[in-house]
């Protein structure tokens, strides 16, 4: 099987030829993405579409490290040409106004290599037709667990491809399968409404035509819908500061959000984790039992086996029992970061221009509490009993265990993070009760300081979209089925 | 720029025996010119130029199922394939099979000649507007800068098979900034003149940073939050939004359902209403008419506290029994979009912070996408809330505010405020504030 990109050969020669000719570097991006997706409100079908989508960035650097950017939907010899030049003049008129200049394109080496993600149950495995008939079965499926549910149900495959083309000789194509299904869930009763959601992400569609896939998501969205309608009723908790334990998808919140952005390269300057610009490899920022890794998993949601640039993405040990240790660094910010590059940079787009982010990040625990349980079968009283056995439950204040991820933000710069979550349980040694689920936010050093335990082997597949430099990635990552984090002051529940 | 024409033409002829089809053409070209951490440019910040085609197709074929398409500069040469390939998915949906009688557009003004010369001919002023906001923000103390400026013309197709065509240019400018990565500001415009006035704006988001750079201490409690207009148009594009939106009310996952709508419900204070307007000469959320062919225009969704409508597409509109309505803009703040909440007894900013005293001014919020916007409770991290006492600045403390925005729309103590700079007003309520 040959990549769909390696057709445009011809039009990349020319758009490097009209580079050296006009004395400027050049990066040639080109993205073929082909996207299928059906949507299913409450039964009915609602969407259904193909999407094809390619075309190709230009990026360019000028002497005296001046850039420029060019991009369009057109990918021909003459349309790269016109993308050299636009980017070039563009990177030209830049240096009346002072601009940064640019450092490290010419500090890596050429790299010519394809990897080609085969999988099983690619797009044409199964027909849109077949397709159809599963998401629709899954969101009837739902529905009749309560009549009370609204249920919009979406299922998308996605084969993408990329090509990264420099003037120095590289030539790099690699592909993105991936897949993914999500159940919206709105119980509504009363004047009371509440939203859970189940997903399940992948690489194929596996996730619902295979009997494994289609059993995780049914447990997962029994789970989800059970629980928007336990909360129609719930009460508020507290708010204040808890001793809590969390779900592996809010550990990979908490890993993503609160601590792996501040571990990229280009916002040193002024991220919690560099000093003066530098990262501060060697220091201690959690306790020895704790270790955060993020780098490409195959089979994986965010799987990306080279970056943006054209350098092959490394996983990286970004802390290493407790003691932060590399940094997420892409060839232009890595040196002033004083870090080694590691293939960090990923783009949305064949519009947009990369930068450092994360692909797959997890975090986890040294010697986690052992639970005999697969993840869609843990009820509440299974964490309680566990942290029992483990002494972790305490008799002066409840544990909140909070379950299901619904997303995030962090101020890289100042180390303040939140997220939320889909429900709260407050645990006790005598009773278990269920409330509305309310922010987790705090100081991103006190939270990883503050990981006293684990429970259960890492579960990595914690889907979501990163919105970094207003750019939307695919993300995942995970940690142990639960972690479990100290009282901080600094760490509070923020009440509803 | 007439390759969006080229494509219609080429569709509209091959679509004229289906049963019914629309089509939206949009041929972009735009510059842009950005400043992250007071660097201009740079790496990850390069001046940019991009040009495509965007848009979509949809239509009815003889049994009464439906395709959706997308379109983009390879369409034409893709002709007859890419029908093909919208025939193999189309699919029952009888609510979205219908095509919107020919109606005419709505005239509205939204092409600024000079900010297209901007796009294909000299970016110098881009650049300048960087330039002008960094010295700005340079002025009023600024430590950190970040900052984007860009310019856009587009050139739109619409047509429809009842007869509708309708080609139009339009240009847009947009503008925005960070100071200390703290407080930050935002600018849209269609205009030349929309680049002329940063500097003003840019110095009031410094003062607010300014005012953050001091700490202070505030006790947990129930007490007086100001949301800053920029921050109001976050929950209104959270809360407000998501329960108005027809397909979130004809499918049971708003706040509010169609009987509500029927019965005109009251839900907010008697003096809110809220309107949505897609028809303002050179407003950024104006268009002619929708991608339905539905002209552009004015009209109240929640009318002096009751709701009104829904904010309707053709296919909800038949679901839920109403008519059509304008649809804000995508892509883009509410007020900016066309969306705006009005309250009679509404003052000036100026009037509502200088009367302020022991309460919390919250420009930013992290974590709004995080909450459930059926329930209309928020809990939000405040990373710099800025104390008022006495109508002054005191000092900014980190603090997590809580309550429900819907139900704050109904409390007779909740206070509106216009600035002449902002779409939607600032709002005045009750939260619980944890420190």
């Amino acid at each position: 099987m040959s990549l769909r990109v390696s057709a445009c050969t011809e039009a990349c020669r020319a758009a490097c030829e009209r580079a050296r000719e006009l004395g400027v570097y050049a990066v040639v991006r080109l993205q073929d993405k082909v996207e299928r997706a059906i949507g299913v409100v409450n039964g009915r079908t609602d969407l259904k579409s193909v999407e094809e989508v390619s075309g190709v960035g230009v990026q360019v650097f000028a002497e005296g490290g001046l850039v420029g950017f060019a991009s369009s939907d057109t990918v021909t010899p003459g349309s790269l040409v016109d993308l050299v030049e636009s980017a070039a003049r563009l990177a030209r008129r830049s240096g009346a106004y002072g601009p940064e200049p640019a450092i490290g394109i010419d500090r890596i080496r050429p790299l010519v290599a394809q990897v080609e993600r085969e999988v099983a149950m690619g797009m044409g495995a199964i027909g849109h037709a077949e397709e159809e008939d599963l998401v629709a079965g899954i969101c009837k499926m739902t529905m009749e667990i309560d009549s009370r549910l609204a249920v919009r149900t979406f299922y998308r495959i996605v084969d993408e491809e990329w090509r990264v083309v420099r003037t120095d000789g590289t030539d790099v194509m690699f592909s993105m399968p991936r897949a993914a299904v999500m159940n919206m869930i709105t119980a509504r009763s009363d004047g009371h409404a509440a939203t859970v959601n189940a997903s399940l992400a992948g690489e194929d569609a596996s996730i619902v035509a295979s009997p494994e896939g289609r059993l995780r998501l049914e447990k997962r969205t029994v789970k989800a819908a059970r629980t928007a309608l336990a909360l129609l009723g719930a009460p508020k908790a507290r708010a204040g500061s808890y001793r809590i334990v969390m779900d592996y998808a809010l550990a990979k919140g908490l890993a993503h959000e609160a601590f792996g952005h501040a571990a990229e390269s280009d916002c040193m300057e002024t991220s919690i984790l560099g000093r003066e610009g530098k990262f501060r490899a060697g220091e201690r920022i959690a306790a020895h039992i704790v270790t955060i890794v993020d780098g490409p998993l195959e089979g994986d949601y965010a799987y990306q086996p080279i970056s943006a640039n054209g350098v092959p993405r490394e996983t990286v040990e970004i802390v290493k029992n407790g003691i932060l240790v590399r940094a997420l660094a892409d060839v232009f910010s890595a040196r002033q970061a004083n870090v080694p590059v590691t293939g960090a940079a990923r783009a949305e787009s064949f519009r947009h221009v990369p930068v450092p982010r994360m692909s797959n990040i997890r975090i986890t625990v040294d010697d986690p509490l052992p639970i005999d349980l697969a993840f869609e079968d843990v009820a509440p009283q299974d964490v309680r009993d566990c942290l029992a056995r483990a002494g972790l439950l305490l008799e002066r204040a409840p544990v909140l265990y909070l379950s299901g991820y619904k997303g995030g933000q962090v101020n890289p710069a100042k180390g303040d993070f939140v997220f939320n979550c889909s429900a709260i349980y407050e645990l006790t040694p005598t009773d278990i009760r269920l409330c509305q689920p309310a922010i987790f936010s705090g100081k991103v050093l006190s939270a990883l300081g503050s990981i006293i335990a684990g429970i259960g082997q890492p579960i990595l597949d914690a889907m979501g979209t990163c919105g970094k430099s207003g750019q939307r990635v695919p993300s995942s990552g995970g940690g142990n089925m639960f972690l479990v984090i100290d009282e901080n002051e600094e760490i509070t529940i923020g009440g509803v | 720029m007439s390759a969006a024409v080229d494509i219609a033409e080429a569709l509209a002829r091959r679509l004229s025996g289906v049963l019914g089809w629309r089509l939206v053409a949009n041929s972009v070209y735009s510059v842009d010119v950005g400043m992250d951490d007071n660097k201009l440019c740079g790496n990850y910040r390069p001046p940019r130029a991009t040009g495509e085609i965007t848009g979509g197709v949809f239509i009815i074929w003889e049994d009464g199922t439906v395709s959706r398409g997308r379109i983009d500069s390879k369409t034409l040469s893709r002709l007859p394939r890419d029908i093909e390939l919208w025939r193999s998915l189309a699919y029952r949906d009888d609510d979205a099979a219908q095509i919107a009688g020919l109606m005419p557009p709505t005239q509205v003004e939204l092409f600024d000649p000079r900010v297209a010369d901007i796009v294909t001919g000299d970016s110098g002023p881009v650049f300048e507007a960087v330039a002008q906001i960094a010295e700005a923000a340079r002025e009023s103390g600024a430590d950190v800068i970040d900052a984007g400026v860009g310019c856009s013309a587009v050139e739109t197709v619409i047509a429809t098979s009842s007869g509708l065509w309708v080609k139009y240019p339009e240009t847009n400018v947009w503008c925005s900034w960070g100071i200390d990565k703290a407080m930050s500001g935002i600018r849209l415009g269609r205009d030349r003149e929309t680049l002329a006035a940063l500097p003003r704006a840019v110095c009031a988001t410094g003062r607010l940073a300014l005012a953050a750079k001091a700490r202070a201490r505030v006790d947990a409690r129930d007490m007086r939050v100001i949301l800053t207009p920029r921050v109001v148009e976050s929950f209104i594009g959270h809360y407000i939004l998501h329960n108005m939106a027809g397909e979130n009310v004809a499918e049971g996952r708003s706040r509010y359902s169609p009987e509500q709508f029927r019965e005109r419900a009251r839900v907010f204070r008697d003096d809110v209403s809220l309107i949505v307007d897609t028809a303002v000469p050179m407003g950024p959320g104006s268009y002619l008419c929708t991608s339905e062919g539905i002209p552009s225009g004015r009209a109240a969704l929640i009318e002096d506290g009751h709701l009104a409508a829904p904010i309707l597409n053709m296919k909800y509109a038949r679901r839920c029994k109403m008519a059509p309505t304008p649809v804000p803009a995508g892509g883009m703040p509410p007020g900016h979009a066309g969306l705006t909440l009005r309250a009679e007894s509404s003052e000036s900013w100026a009037q509502l912070l200088a009367g302020a005293d022991d309460a919390i001014l919250v420009d930013s919020v992290l974590g709004m996408h995080t909450q459930d916007p059926t329930t209309g409770n928020f809990s939000l991290a405040v990373p710099d809330g800025i104390v008022v006492r006495a109508g002054q600045f005191a000092g900014a403390a980190k603090v997590v505010i809580s309550g429900s925005f819907l139900n704050a729309m109904n409390e007779v103590d909740t206070r509106f405020a216009l600035s002449e700079d902002d779409p939607n007003p600032g709002i005045e309520l009750t939260c619980h504030v944890e420190s």
